[in-house]
């Protein structure tokens, strides 16, 4: 039930977010929008037992590839902001609604925190953990990945270093 | 799905790869939960290679937009008919 809960509010929170990355005006907005919209993805990736996973996409997406996006904007999109006139109050409209959600997330973690509590004791909430991942899942993604996908991961390594010379000489100055 | 609708609709080619990033997150979700529905790990072996392919063009596609921006003042892709013949 508490598992429904979080996933489908994990769901419709990506969701909107993403929507939003595609209706923001401005492109440092959208910017944003998306690095929230990878850390629930992480979220959700912590909810199906995928931890390495989570802490990948956090490193990658939310540290890597949106900080390159923010260059980018920056760099780009600095002169013409073509409707830049901010609507206060509907700003804080959406502040006002965004204090609402969180503090109905504070309650329904409260709220779960005091059942939990009454009910299941320390030994059950350590039981809860599936036998096959007791140490994190990392350490078996690492034997597939290192055994099964050998191949395929030497050349992800191959492609990322051309990716990356590629991307230097393009954005040299002098092409 | 709104991926899609991104890519379609905008026309500021920074926000189109966003599009393209929320659509391989998507893919990602779904490998992940199949993973996680299955009990095969092959899932997020493939979820990890996609997150390096995703990196590796996301590094080119911006690198190719710095330098067309760099001539032609622009990021409109309306106005990238270059190759155009």
């Amino acid at each position: 039930m508490l598992d429904a809960v979080v996933f489908y509010t994990l769901a419709a929170l990506i969701l909107g977010l993403g929507i939003l990355v595609i209706t923001a005006r401005s492109a440092v907005h959208s910017v944003l929008f998306l690095v929230m919209n990878f850390l629930l993805i992480a979220a959700l990736y912590v909810t199906l037992n995928a931890e390495f996973l989570a802490v990948i996409q956090i490193m990658v997406y939310a540290g890597g590839i949106v900080v390159l996006y923010l260059f980018v904007v920056m760099l780009v999109n600095l002169k013409r902001d073509p409707e830049q006139h901010v609507d206060s109050r509907r700003l804080g409209r959406v502040g006002i609604a965004l204090a609402l959600v969180v503090l109905a997330e504070l309650v329904a973690i409260a709220y779960a925190a005091s059942t939990r509590a009454g009910g299941a004791t320390v030994s059950g909430s350590a039981k809860s953990f599936p036998p096959g991942i007791q140490g994190g899942n990392t350490e078996e993604l690492g034997w597939v990945l290192y055994t099964d996908y050998l191949i395929p991961f030497e050349l992800a390594s191959v492609l990322l270093l051309v990716a990356m010379v590629g991307a230097i000489v393009l954005a040299k100055r002098s092409l | 799905m709104v991926g899609v609708i991104g890519v379609l609709v905008r026309r500021n080619i920074i926000i189109i790869f966003m599009s393209i990033e929320l659509i391989l997150n998507a893919v990602n979700i779904n490998l992940v939960a199949l993973a996680h529905q299955f009990g095969n790990l092959s899932g997020q072996v493939f979820v990890v290679f996609i997150i390096a392919v995703a990196a590796a063009e996301a590094a080119v596609g911006l690198g190719i937009l710095l330098a067309f921006y760099r001539n032609k003042e622009t990021v409109n892709i309306d106005e990238m008919t270059i190759m155009r013949w």
